[in-house]
């Protein structure tokens, strides 16, 4: 019976035309990513056959599956059913258990059969001709089957037999898509709330595609694991895979019917009701003339009954149980923020939630219910009764529209609702409801509505609402193919808009005027649409499109007709406008043409980049910003000095973007050539500017904006909050070596030669250039700036004079010491916090709305000046600013006495939780640890520059950080900062680089920077490291011929350590390090009073290449192990700690016997992350 | 009037389910007989403006039906032979809400027409329950309540009586006859009764084509001493159905009782009186005798 009824299933799909359709999408989606560019699956930087591609390919293929499984699996529980057959089947005598079995079985083989095309088509990929055969590794069967076998085959029986259990009970395909959907969300938003790495691997354990377990397997692969690593069906994915299996059984068992057949009828019983007792009427007149024509009185009524039907349908229930569900994982995890401590629930992060949590939703719901709505009188059976009634096509369109926009609108509205509570319940009641209604319910929602437009549309075109629904994901797929085919313009995207940003400070700002023009555009598009849509209304069951067409006119009629007119030449007119704002007036380029300029600038200009430029010495900048207008004019009088040994004949100069006007003016010097594809310009020297020599001349710039922009749009001037520095100002001189490709693969394409990212360490010709770029140095600065009343203008400097003329506020600003070429302007209405501490004042610049931690702010700053005054040496200003700008961009940045400091990092953070980072004091400390590290102490401009200015104003936060909340509480922050590093190296798509090396990689000097200078502390201890550091400043504090680089740094701290410290030193600094420590088991035996703890560790040390190819080092290492009485994640006090002392380990097995008075709960080998553990999630274990 | 002219239709899977179509129907009851797949259901489905023919005009009291389709429905009442309904919605909303579509705007008149047509098909004590629970006459039931709002012109009607007890065809056909004879009345069945107990005019369709028109008794009279009939045994059949123009057979008390067709008595046969059903089988077969011909 069982291999009968498989049988039967089998040979029943394979002649079924789904099964066809759907293993050439599997097969197609694939391959093309495998031979196409611009197709891609996941963002692989490794080979394309390689085992990581192939796994990741495989997996998210799988997510796809969801909804083939569905369809394969439900159609078999449900056959019997909807082809009413089970009153013929339930009469035989079978044995129901193997029947059902052998149904499903064969329902899942079907569906794993067409989901081997997967692989297929990324092995028939990989031998098509023209693919480039650098990114193809050698076939290995195994990277194919390893994925298949280990996470497809069982994920497909799991979640079959939880959809065949639903779909046989409910005999209902709609319930089993609808589980489908709920699975996938569940999955989403569990990724949410497991993105935090506490949470990672529960994550990693539920989830039900497995993308989370072989993301957690392959989170730190470095490039070359991502070629030949193999995932083993053991641990993570081991339980995950049996968990879903078990999950699934249960289900099937409890839901399945397997072990009976019954002929399910659904007999509500019947009650008498009070309309039974009502005696009937006599001689009603039931010849009352219907008056046909009139529509309005039927549109109300349509309209009540579709609302009514889809607000109050079972699926809606469902699905608003499912949203809030959803919503309350904002308890869960903390939003936005860093380090794990989150924000306060502003409504634009609100906003931002409810957008995030509802984009996949609002799909499926804006997919699933145009096509129930548009269907819905075929889909009951009562199309022929209601499509043979006097309406007109309008009615229905209009009516249905509106109701597919209730559910939209009462989605949205759930939210809000949950939102504010959420915000109500964190003690936030600055509720802002504009921020709602234009934020959520136009800038969010409106793409959606649009977009429900041409889903409607799509499906009166399809000939069933299954074609639809397939037609209208088709296309949403499409769409995101289309930009990586070219077609980036938002233009090409049905209903959408350019974002809009909210700013605290700004507002919407400009953002929206843009934004409305592209409503408007896809509302006039989407009208037309409707017009032709409820034209081509299908009435009856057999109307074809051809015979529909034919009455278009007729069902149009003359207001259908006028209002497509006038919707098509509004549509054409807002077209072209928006075609001449963001393409004429302004500049769009595409992905692929951004990418071809830059190829071709390099080609133009690269022979130059070593050519010398004039050197800025001195600044006097005349700037005139206007607010309202978002407009600079400014004009700098600068002194050049040529501090070359040759004599320069031509400058090659470039300009910022926006710039509407500039020029300079050198004596002796001329613009002969201007570039405009590459924004460049020639200056040439009548007579050559010999060594030595210096002129002065004047740069002037106007800076303005036209119309508006589809995306690249200028955050640095606003309305109120404008941020911009002198290098985006004011044109600069010599190649920009910024500008160049760095992705491998992109130059490659276009025979690009290969590009060192920085200068080698050892290359001393570049000792003299700054890392703040060629001919970056110490200037005077002085500065006069305007700005509107009521704004407060901001540059480095000491104000000297501020005044008001003419309606606008002056200021002049003017620097008593020489200060790094670099530096910004700002302007915007702000409250001022003043504190003066030990003849240093600091002022914090900030929005009204956001005053909750100016305080830390302070106290950071006076824990940062004083320990880095008596550490490193004396503070070079009198005076520290700390500015708030606009959200748009997030980041905070050093500038001489200056710290601008984006709204979204600390202005908003809540910090009341204790045991949270507090991100706030610590991203204040690192900015002014910048003061001394990157303004006192420059670097050279090659490999590990980075270094001396990050990974030391890292170490120096850190350390107040550690004065302030004890070196316990360091543990969390070393452990996310060690697993950023890790994650780093493994997304790397160029080359690791050794820590002293670095070169423009953020994971290691940021990172590994925090990680290495606290294994530094833990082995010089505080005095020798910080004297190391305090000499090295002394040796080069304002030193630019030359500046230092990581030797000197690497010298002055094997000058304070011993031989041995000395090769730990190498160890961190010239190797790519790794450890692998892990106890293995853990005993404890009462002797006594006291208890012998016995821990058994293993212990090995790697050495990686950049690729991340290792061998295993000899270890021999001091390493911390620690007793504690608590979770170490959970660490307050001293003692907590029952033990600690470092112990020598060596490679393989070591065996550690401590004896203590208490009994412990938890022992750690090197838990306080004093070395970069390839897995530190096994160095602690619970007794 | 509903003039008929030429219709034709093809379906995509090849079935010619009409096929040059002419008819007039004047204003009454007109019955439309055919076995199944005749082409009953795509006919009345295209006069009732929900599916486009490939060729033809239909026209109503001057009304061009294929070119303004809303123009009909606003006269129109149609009884589908197959129909659902929206789930969970009781039979007096539903009538309710279909009165409005139909534009029947004034409330009063609607509540008494809806309860009024709810007493006629006897659902009334059931009207406040959802009819998809209904079971197959009384949903059949409701659907010829629908037909019926707005007091229609023109009103078609799919084999209406299909699922109907006895008892409750009795009052349909009652309820039809006090419609009064302003309206066009089409009832397309494939029970003969159905036609000879209420139709004045008739037409038997047969593989899209019309195969006879006219009136009932006319017709009947036509077949008058033409139609023979013998209890035969299991032999005797065989030969009957080689040797005469057999039309029908039916079985009594275990026996068959068949009817030919001739102008003299054949041997052995005794006369019987014509009726519509020998009218009917007999148009069938000579419409299967000439399709045999043609072959």
């Amino acid at each position: 019976m069982f291999w009968k009824s498989l049988a039967f299933e089998w040979r029943y799909y394979l002649r079924q035309p789904s099964f066809t359709v759907t293993a050439l999408v599997f097969f197609l989606l694939p391959f093309l990513a495998t031979v196409s560019d611009n197709v891609r699956i996941g963002g692989a930087n490794s080979l394309y056959n390689g085992s990581y591609a192939i796994a990741q390919i495989t997996i998210i293929m799988g997510i796809f599956a969801l909804f083939l499984l569905v369809n394969f699996i439900a159609g078999t529980a449900t056959r019997n059913h909807t082809s009413k057959m089970s009153e013929l089947i339930y009469t035989r005598p079978v044995n129901p258990l193997q029947y059902q079995l052998g149904r499903f079985t064969g329902a899942v083989l079907v569906s794993l059969t067409v989901f081997a095309t997967v692989p297929i088509g990324v092995l028939i990929g990989s031998f098509m001709p023209w693919v480039d055969p650098e990114r193809l590794g050698p076939t290995v069967l195994s990277y194919y089957l390893t994925p298949y076998l280990y996470i497809i085959v069982p994920g497909f029986f799991s979640m079959g037999m939880i959809f065949y259990a639903v779909a046989h009970r409910t005999r209902s395909v709609m319930a089993s898509y609808l589980t489908a959907m709920g699975v996938f969300i569940a999955y989403v938003v569990g990724g949410l709330l497991t993105s935090e790495p506490e949470y990672r691997e529960i994550g990693a354990m539920l989830d039900p595609f497995a993308v989370r377990t072989f993301g957690e397997i392959s989170r730190y692969w470095t490039a070359f694991d991502k070629n030949t690593s193999l995932i083993s069906f053991s641990g993570l994915l081991l339980q995950n895979r049996l968990i879903w299996l078990a999950a699934g059984s249960a289900v099937l068992l409890a839901f399945g019917g397997l072990f009976s057949l019954r002929w399910q009828q659904s007999n509500r019983k019947v009650k008498p009701t009070k309309a039974s007792r009502v005696p009937a009427p006599v001689d009603n007149k039931i010849s009352y003339k219907a008056s046909g024509g009139f529509q309005w009185h039927k549109f109300t009524t349509c309209l009540k009954f579709e609302m009514r039907q889809v607000l109050l349908s079972p699926a809606m229930i469902v699905l608003l149980v499912f949203t809030l569900f959803n919503l309350s994982g904002m308890y869960a995890v903390d939003f936005q923020g860093m380090y794990g401590t989150g924000n306060w629930p502003l409504t634009r992060y609100m906003v931002d939630a409810i957008y995030d949590n509802f984009f996949l939703t609002f799909l499926i719901v804006i997919i699933y219910y145009s096509a129930e709505i548009v269907w819905r009188e075929r889909g009951s059976g009562m199309g022929d009764i209601i499509e043979s009634t006097p309406v007109f096509n309008a009615v229905f369109w209009v009516s249905k529209l509106f109701s597919m926009w209730a559910v939209l609108v009462v989605l949205c509205l759930i939210g809000m609702a949950f939102t504010l509570f959420f915000q109500v319940s964190k003690g936030y009641t600055h509720f802002e409801f504009d921020v709602y209604a234009v934020g959520l319910f136009y800038v969010k929602l409106m793409p959606f509505i649009w977009l429900s437009v041409l889903t409607f549309f799509i499906q009166v075109l399809s000939p069933n609402k299954f074609i639809g629904m397939l037609l209208s994901s088709a296309y949403l797929l499409g769409s995101m193919v289309l930009s990586q085919l070219g077609a980036e313009h938002t233009m090409w995207h049905y209903g959408q808009g350019p974002s809009v940003p909210y700013s605290d400070l700004n507002g919407f700002g400009w953002f929206l005027a843009g934004f409305n023009w592209y409503m408007l555009y896809w509302g006039a598009l989407s009208l037309a649409l409707s017009v032709i849509g409820f034209g081509l209304w299908q009435r009856g069951p057999e109307n074809k499109l051809k015979d529909r067409l034919r009455l278009l006119g007729y069902q149009m009629g003359r207001t259908g007709k006028g209002l497509l007119a006038a919707s098509l030449i509004v549509f054409f007119l807002t077209g072209g406008f928006i075609h001449y704002n963001t393409k004429v007036v302004n500049e769009f380029i595409g992905q692929d043409e951004r990418l071809d300029l830059q190829a071709a600038y390099e080609r133009e200009f690269a022979q130059y980049e070593d050519d010398n430029i004039p050197v800025i010495t001195k600044v006097d900048a005349h700037v005139d910003i206007f607010p309202e207008q978002r407009r600079i004019e400014a004009v700098a009088d600068v002194v050049f000095v040529n501090s070359a040994d040759t004599p320069i004949k031509r400058v090659l100069l470039t300009v910022p973007s926006n710039t509407v006007e500039w020029a300079v003016d050198l004596p002796g010097a001329s613009v002969v050539e201007q570039i405009d594809e590459f924004d460049s310009a020639w200056l040439e020297f009548t007579a050559p500017m010999l060594p030595g020599a210096t002129i002065a001349g004047t740069i002037s710039v106007v800076r303005d904006h036209n119309g508006f922009r589809d995306r690249n749009t200028d955050v640095t001037v606003a309305e109120n909050g404008t941020f911009i520095n002198n290098y985006e100002l004011f044109p600069t001189m010599g190649f920009r070596g910024d500008r160049v490709i760095t992705d491998r693969h992109e130059r490659r394409k276009r025979d690009l030669p290969e590009r060192p990212v920085a200068a080698k360490l050892e290359d001393t010709s570049k000792y003299t250039e700054s890392f703040f770029g060629k001919g970056v140095n110490f200037i005077d600065f002085e500065t006069t700036i305007s700005t509107s009343e009521g704004q407060i203008a901001i540059a480095p400097g000491y104000l000297q004079n501020d005044w008001s003329e003419n309606g606008r506020h002056y200021f002049h600003y003017k620097m008593d010491a020489p200060m790094v070429n670099f530096y910004s302007f700002l302007s915007a209405s702000h409250e001022v916090k003043r504190e003066a501490y030990k003849g240093i004042n600091i002022e914090i610049y900030y929005d009204e709305k956001h005053a909750w931690n100016l305080d830390t702010m302070v106290q950071s700053v006076k824990d940062s000046l004083d320990y880095f005054g008596s550490a490193f040496g004396p503070y070079q200003h009198r005076q520290v600013r700390i500015i708030e700008f606009p959200g748009y961009r997030s980041f905070a940045q050093s500038f001489a006495n200056t710290v601008p400091y984006s709204e979204d990092i600390g202005f908003t953070a809540d910090l009341r939780d204790p045991d949270d980072i507090d991100y706030v004091y610590y991203v204040t400390a690192h900015e002014m640890a910048h003061q001394w590290w990157g303004h006192q102490l420059g670097a050279a401009n090659v490999q590990g520059s980075a270094i001396l200015s990050e990974s030391l104003s890292q170490y120096s936060a850190l350390m107040v950080l550690q004065k302030r909340y004890g070196a316990n509480k360091m543990r969390k922050f070393v452990k996310y900062e060690l697993d950023r590093y890790l994650m780093g190296r493994s997304n790397e798509i160029l080359e690791e680089m050794p820590f002293m090396r670095s070169q423009n990689q953020n994971y290691i000097h940021y990172r590994k920077g925090s990680v290495v200078m606290m294994a530094l502390l833990d082995r010089l201890g505080e005095s020798r490291l910080n004297s190391a550091l305090k000499s090295l400043l002394e040796k080069f504090r304002y030193q630019s011929n030359p500046f230092p680089t990581t030797l000197d740094l690497l010298a002055e701290l094997n000058a304070v350590a011993t031989p041995e410290e000395q090769g730990f030193i190498a160890d961190l600094f010239t190797r790519i390090t790794l450890y692998d420590l892990k106890i293995t088991n853990v005993e404890s035996t009462q002797v006594n009073e006291e208890f012998e703890v016995t821990l058994t560790i293993t212990a090995a040390k790697y050495e990686a290449d950049g690729e991340g190819r290792e061998t295993e080092q000899p270890l021999n290492e001091l390493v911390d192990i620690v007793l504690f009485t608590v979770n170490p994640d959970k660490l307050q006090e001293d003692n907590q700690i029952l033990y600690k002392a470092k112990h020598k380990l060596t490679s393989g097995e070591n065996k550690i016997t401590i004896t203590v008075p208490e009994m412990p709960a938890y022992a750690g080998v090197d838990p306080f992350v004093k070395l970069i553990d390839r897995d530190g999630n096994d160095n602690i274990k619970a007794l | 009037m509903l003039t008929i002219n030429q219709l034709t239709k093809t379906y995509s899977n090849g079935v010619r389910a009409l096929d040059g179509i002419n008819l007039t129907i004047p204003k009454g009851m007109f019955g439309l007989l055919g076995p199944n797949g005749a082409g009953k259901s795509s006919l009345m489905r295209t006069i009732s403006t929900l599916q486009t023919p490939d060729q033809g005009t239909i026209e109503f009291d001057g009304v061009d039906v294929l070119a303004q389709p809303n123009e009909l429905r606003q006269r129109l009442g149609y009884l589908p032979q197959d129909f659902g309904v929206y789930p969970r919605i009781s039979a007096e909303r539903l009538l309710d809400h279909l009165a409005i579509l139909k534009g029947l705007n004034n409330k009063a008149e609607r509540k008494e027409a809806v309860e009024g047509l709810l007493v006629h098909t006897n659902l009334w004590q059931h009207r406040d329950k959802a009819v998809s629970g209904y079971s197959g006459g009384m949903r059949q039931r409701f659907g010829i309540a629908q037909a019926l709002l707005g007091d229609p012109d023109l009103i078609i009607v799919d084999e209406p009586t299909a699922g109907l007890d006895p008892e409750e065809r009795n009052r349909f056909h009652n309820l039809l006859v006090s419609l009064g004879e302003e309206k066009v009345i089409i009832l397309s069945t494939h029970i003969v009764d159905d036609v000879s107990e209420l139709c004045p005019n008739m037409a038997v369709l047969g593989q899209g084509k019309i195969l006879l028109e006219g009136n009932p008794i006319e017709l009947t009279h036509q077949l008058d001493s033409r139609i023979w009939s013998k209890q035969v045994s299991q032999e005797e059949f065989k030969e009957v159905e080689q040797n005469f123009a057999l039309i029908s057979s039916r079985l009594i008390a275990g026996k068959h009782v068949v009817h030919v067709m001739a102008d003299e008595a054949p041997a052995g046969f005794s006369p019987a009186p014509a009726n519509l059903e020998d009218v009917y089988f007999s148009t069938l077969y000579q419409s299967r005798k000439h399709t045999a011909n043609a072959a």
